[in-house]
């Protein structure tokens, strides 16, 4: 499951929610998108997501509330979490989700299944081996 | 992950090649506020919900800040066809109208005629500070805190005490930290990734470009970090410079995107002293013909003006933080410098033309 925080006003955001939406529909079966806005107005949210349709669930946290339990102090940031729901690795920048293999990327996650470990911070570089 | 560490410590050279260079010759003069005569305005702020759904309510600031020196909230009167009570905010006692329609209201509509003076104010700080004012302990405690916005550990803690090493006296202090903004807070394309709207997301992802709000929160945050005090000061531009800078004051008598926010410091034996780091950056941003070197003349006189002195051209509505809107179920605002609304359950996008109309006008009725 990728955990995903964002904000409509951020223009790496909005460049990047499509390639997450593409990557969401290819491995619809193996990978969950869930994104969430952090600190907007409902409206500016729906109204940019009229423009901007995604097919995975939109969360709003108004009040930055889950973004500081999560530690998000940068937008895009994506949390990557592993089949038991803990979280794996995580991007704090946005990311080229067109490039990324599902499979290889489920293969990773269970290399570590069954294991609790920190979430790692990854480079681009490595997130695309 | 990767993030473009920057260098938080370049000060210092830039600021005395400037130092060199000839004064900036206006043709009203040198850039020098000085408290003169007081200059009284009307503003007249006028709301629209356009498409009214549910139950309405707005809420608009009102100027609520009194400084026996510099400003004066001479009230404010309002019509409406909604039910309008003035509120305040019990912490900051920032003042605001609250408007609550009927639902069956399909044009919500409230005015609001505000009055203020004002005059420059302007500190000497190359002469010693003999005033005998001091904040209390309670009114020092409340201006060093951190919020929500503001916090004061941590990252803004570290480069806070980076950035102050070695200087000894608060004033040098707080020019340590007004050079650093001044020297640092530029858009770098390089740096991706916006902060969650906190100082301390700016200093950790290096974004520290940003709006008035932004910058001079992160100036506040940084030299309460250094346990001085200081405040943000919530605004709008009604008038022009006279000093002639575009970029430092409202260019019409429709004021409605000139909010600007300020800052003060409070330094022993000077009181609460103008700073405004962020309109310099205004000025090297914006000041025709634009994108200016931190070294042209225009920004080396605004640079030295405005730390401790500003412009009698402004609006002063409050000091206010984490803003609760009575009556609304909507999140605290980090500050209160726009009107609000909600629709139903949902707050309008207060940016949003289409469902959320507002002008705001200015009239000088004294000259100055």
């Amino acid at each position: 499951m990728l955990v995903h925080f964002f904000a409509t006003w951020c223009e790496p955001c909005r460049e990047e929610l499509p390639a997450l939406n593409r990557l969401s529909a290819r491995a619809t079966d193996t990978v969950k998108v869930v994104a969430i806005s952090v600190a907007e107005v409902d409206i500016r949210v729906q109204r940019f997501l009229e423009t901007t349709p995604v097919g995975f669930p939109v969360l709003l946290d108004r009040e930055r509330a889950v973004a500081r339990e999560w530690g998000v102090s940068t937008l895009p940031t994506t949390f990557i979490l592993g089949a038991d729901l803990q979280p794996r690795f995580f991007v704090e920048a946005d990311f080229a989700w067109d490039r990324i293999d599902s499979s290889a990327l489920i293969a990773m996650l269970a290399k570590n299944a069954g294991e609790i470990r920190p979430a790692k911070s990854v480079r681009r570089s490595t997130m695309e081996e | 992950m990767h993030l473009d560490k920057r260098s938080f410590l370049k000060a210092g050279a830039a600021f005395t090649f400037a130092a060199g260079l000839p004064p900036f010759a206006l043709a009203q003069g040198a850039f020098a506020p000085q408290p003169g005569s007081w200059r009284s305005f009307q503003v007249v702020t006028k709301l629209e919900v356009v498409k009214a759904e549910g139950k309405t309510q707005a809420w608009i600031p009102l100027p609520s800040v009194n400084e026996k020196d510099w400003f004066k909230s001479e009230g404010s009167e309002w019509t409406t066809n909604g039910a309008a009570t003035k509120a305040l905010d019990p912490k900051y006692g920032a003042e605001m109208l609250h408007v609550e329609w009927a639902e069956s209201e399909k044009a919500p509509v409230v005015e609001v005629i505000s009055k203020i003076s004002t005059r420059d104010r302007a500190i000497d700080l190359s002469k010693a500070g003999t005033a005998s004012i001091d904040l209390t302990a309670a009114e020092r405690k409340f201006n060093t805190a951190g919020n929500e916005l503001i916090p004061v550990d941590g990252i803004v803690k570290e480069t806070s005490d980076k950035i102050v090493a070695g200087k000894q006296s608060e004033i040098e202090k707080v020019h340590a930290i007004y050079d650093w903004m001044i020297e640092n807070t530029f858009r770098d394309a390089k740096v991706r990734g916006c902060g969650v709207g906190d100082i301390a997301s700016m200093l950790k992802t290096g974004n520290l470009g940003g709006k008035c709000a932004d910058l001079n929160a992160l100036f506040v945050g940084l030299v309460r970090g250094a346990n001085i005090p200081a405040r943000d000061v919530y605004g709008i531009r009604v008038a022009p410079s006279k000093f002639g800078y575009k970029a430092l004051g409202a260019n019409s008598e429709i004021i409605t995107k000139a909010q600007h926010c300020r800052s003060e410091v409070f330094l022993k034996g000077y009181g609460w002293v103008a700073t405004d780091p962020a309109d310099v950056r205004k000025v090297v941003l914006e000041e025709p013909p634009t994108n200016l070197s931190v070294n042209d003349p225009k920004v080396v006189a605004a640079r030295q003006t405005l730390f401790g002195a500003s412009e009698g051209n402004w609006l002063a509505y409050n000091f206010a933080h984490d803003v609760v809107l009575p009556g609304s179920k909507g999140p605290k605002l980090g500050f209160l410098m726009y009107p609000q609304a909600e629709c139903g359950p949902s707050r309008l996008d207060c940016l949003d033309p289409d469902t959320f109309k507002y002008t705001i006008k200015s009239k000088e009725l004294t000259a100055a």
